[in-house]
Order: structure tokens, then sequence, then C-alpha cells
């Protein structure tokens, strides 16, 4: 599903070099929930925005799917991020002037082959996966935090990605919002994405079929 | 979509009211200065300036700005005649100034022609002969006159520095004007307070951009995570202000539209 190998990466600031990844190689599969802990600083935001071809590495490569991002173009990297990957952001990043099912419509903006109705339909049934069929109308502060939330994660299934990407989707939620976001990602897991959550929350561990644990530069599995 | 979220934004609606007000402002400003310039034409109506020179002065004359039309002709004791094809071998057309002592029917002896006036027109010392006829009373010249009207008589004492700086003829400013308006003055005025506005405009538009610029990139990261590619993105954000520049510009020129069918 989404394979790292050997992917380096470090930071040049004025008079310093900071090696935040170093060789790490990991391959995570479908049906499975991941979760990335680490220390401040150990690099999750920069593996995961790695991951989310947001951010180059220096050295390595990625398969997603059957296809290496080594030498694709900025375009293709786009198309491969906008098709296969969904992102799910501690801050909801929703648009706070577009109403629900158009903030879940928005990946699917670039999908030309299909029609404005065909996205407004889409937008609908994905809000009706996590209950909100019935606030589609609403803008972003007319809804809770959780609320928010599950837009957030309709919107990264716009095109049926393979792969959801959590960068603490639970940071800013109560604790009976954390759970619920969590039910919805691990049923997601189950109808075959591969869902990786970067969390400290210890909740977010027990959901994990996986815990992987960043440290000096690299990644290994937690036993259970 | 993207631009309908852009266009709810209460910022994206201060941005629109502010821009088309500016706009609107200049346009006024520019349908006033149209306006006086008509009413300094009318007041000028019959003024003209003259260039008595041998040389061929139209390329000259073609690069000056301001000049609404010129006419040739051949100056004889202190009159100029231009070519006329539309009148006959023994019409004249001559001044208004003349009118009394040659009234309309009424016929005029030169060197031995006699002609009949058939008309009058505003432009003292000018009388309009067939070409013939013209070529036929005057042939020992070979200095031309150039009479020059303007397309904003407001200006004319800019127009005819240039003439006179630009031609090494002898160059008449001939005045009829009616009433004691400074018109220079007012298309000062105008003049002042349209380079104003543009200064108003510039640092505004430069601020507006600036501003929308700045708060779209906060979205950035989201749109580049959806898919969208930082080209796509500077595209959007140009279109955004484009079309937030063409709303707001477009309901001030049809407004001023309005004004000068109004008007006039």
């Amino acid at each position: 599903m989404l394979k790292l190998e050997n992917i380096c990466k470090t930071y040049h600031m004025k008079e310093k070099e900071v090696k935040v990844l170093d060789n790490l190689t990991y391959e995570f599969k479908e049906n499975q929930v991941y979760c990335i802990i680490g220390k401040s600083g150990a690099g999750k935001t920069t593996l995961i925005e790695i991951m989310g071809l947001l951010l180059s590495f220096d050295a390595g490569n990625i398969i997603i799917g059957e296809k290496s991002v080594k030498d694709l173009s900025d375009n293709e990297l786009a198309d491969l991020r906008n098709k296969e990957i969904g992102f799910v952001f501690q801050s909801f990043y929703l648009n706070p002037l577009m109403k629900a099912y158009e903030n879940v419509m928005l990946p699917m903006y670039l999908d030309k082959s299909l029609t404005k109705e065909a996205r407004i339909k889409k937008s609908y049934e994905l809000l009706e996966l996590v209950g909100l069929r019935k606030r589609a109308n609403h803008f972003p502060k007319e809804l809770s935090g959780g609320e928010q939330q599950r837009v957030a994660i309709s919107r990264s299934l716009a095109n049926d990605p393979h792969i959801i990407l959590a960068d603490e989707p639970t940071g800013n939620l109560d604790p009976e919002n954390t759970l619920k976001i969590l039910d919805i990602l691990k049923s997601l897991s189950k109808k075959g994405k591969c869902v990786i959550i970067v969390s400290h929350d210890e909740v977010v561990k027990k959901y994990a079929d996986i815990v992987l644990r960043l440290e000096n530069n690299s990644i290994e599995e937690v036993p259970e | 979509m993207v631009y309908k979220s852009f266009f709810r934004k209460k910022t994206t609606h201060i941005y629109l009211f502010i821009i088309f007000l500016i706009s609107f402002i200049f346009f006024l400003l520019l349908l006033g200065k149209n306006y006086y310039i008509n009413i300094a034409n009318k007041d000028y109506e019959g003024s003209y300036i003259s260039i008595i020179d041998s040389k061929d002065l139209d390329d000259v004359l073609s690069r000056i700005s301001g000049i609404k039309s010129i006419d040739k002709g051949i100056t004889y004791e202190d009159i100029t005649f231009i070519s006329d094809n539309t009148l006959k071998e023994n019409e004249i057309i001559i001044a208004e100034l003349n009118k009394e002592e040659y009234p309309k029917n009424s016929y005029l002896t030169l060197n031995n022609y006699n002609l009949i006036v058939v008309g009058h027109q505003k432009k003292s010392n000018i009388f309009y002969l067939n070409p013939n006829t013209l070529n036929n009373i005057i042939s020992n010249t070979k200095k031309t006159t150039y009479i020059i009207d303007l397309t904003n008589w407001a200006d004319y004492n800019r127009i005819s520095d240039k003439i006179i700086e630009k031609t090494e003829g002898f160059v008449g400013i001939h005045l009829n004007k009616e009433s004691k308006v400074n018109y220079e003055l007012i298309m000062l005025i105008f003049n002042i307070f349209i380079i104003l506005n543009i200064i108003l405009f510039i640092i505004i538009l430069v601020v507006t951009i600036f501003n929308i610029l700045e708060d779209e990139k906060k979205s950035s990261l989201m749109y580049r995570a959806l898919g969208f590619t930082k080209l796509k993105i500077i595209k959007t954000n140009i279109l955004k202000l484009i079309n937030l520049f063409i709303l707001a510009i477009i309901p001030s020129i049809m407004l001023t539209s309005i004004l000068y069918f109004l008007i006039n």
C-alpha cells in the first residue's frame, strides 16, 4: 500500500544541519490502523508530510500502490495526492466559507469527469457515512469540533483514497468526540483502507493495530 | 465553488466596495473633465491656430497630440483661403464676422472674380473657395497656411506652445471665446484629482492584493493536501483578484455611463 524505502531527510539551517529521518524503511498495509508515536521533535510531522507527498525527501523512495514517486513531477505528485491520499488534520482545515457539503466536494473539484450533480450527491453520501447528512448545509462555525472533524474525514474520503493520513486528528476534541472519530477511522481500515495516525494520545494507541515509535531518525514497531 | 467561498468573505465585500468607490470617483472625474471640455469647445467655437510655413508640416503636426483637424489654405491679404470641393467655381463661404457686410446671396469681388456668398462660418478671416477658383485667384505664394482645430480648447496654451516649439513658421492663435471662465484652471483641478485618485487606487490595489494573498496563504497547505498544485493555487488566486476587480469596476462604469446619458 505505502512503502517507505530508505527515506532520508535533513533540514539545513544557517549553521546547523538537523537530520530528522535516516534510511527509514517501512511498509504500511491496507486494512490496518497504524499509530505513530514519538517525542516532540522526533520528526512525526515531517514523516507524515513526506508520506503525504507534501514535503520532499533527500534520498530513498516511496511506493504508493505500484507507483514510485521518486521521479514524478509536481503535477503528478499532486494528482497522486488527490486520488490516493486523504488527509485529516488536527485543526480540521475546513474552509470556513464553504458549507459542509462544499468542503467535502473540494477534492472532487479536480476531477473533471464528475458533473456538479454527481459531486453533490457523493458529498451527501459521505456525510451520511459520518452521520452528518442533516448538517450538510451548515458552515463549519455552526458545527462542533467533533462534527467539523467528521466533515474533514468525509472530505478525506472524497476520491476514495487507499490511504488516510491523520495528524493528531483528536488533538482538539473532547474524550467523547475522540472516541467517535477513532471509531470512524477504525471502520475505514476495515473497509480496506490503510489508516496512519500520528498521535500522542494513549486512547489512539489502543485503537491502533500497529503502534510505531519514531526515534533516533528511524521507525520501529512497538510490541503489544 | 472556490470563487463562491472567496466572495462570501466579509473582507472581500469591503474590498469590492472600496474599489468600486474609487473607480466610480475616477470615472466621475473623467466625466466631469469631459463635460467641461465640451463646454470649453463650444465656448471657443470658431477659434483656430494658424501656421504659415513654406515647409510641409504634415508629419510634424501629426505627432502633436490634441489636434482635431488640419485644413490647408493660402493666405492672401490677411485672409486665409481654403479649397472646398463642394463649392462651385463662383461660390464662396466667408467668415461670420463679415456677415453684415456680405450676407448670403450677396456678391463679393476678389481679384476681378465675382463670387456669390453661399454661406458663413465661425472662423474669422477664413474663406472657402472652389479649388480651381483658388488656383486662379492666388497662384504666387509658396507658403501654406495650416488652420488647426483642437480637440480640447481648454488646453490650447499647451498645444500652441508645442506647435511653436516644433515648427518654424509664423503661428497665430485666433480665439473666439465668449465667456470669462478659466478653463485651464478647471482642467488643472480635474487633473490633480484624477492623479490623486490614481495614486490612491494603486495603493488600495497593492494593499488589497497583499492582504488577499496573505489570507489565502493560510489555506494553501489545505489545498495542497487535497491535490491542488502550487501553480493551480496561484492561478486560482489570480483569478479571484481579477474577478474582484472586474466585479468592482464594471458597476462603476455602468453607473457612470447612466450618468453620462442623463447629462447628455
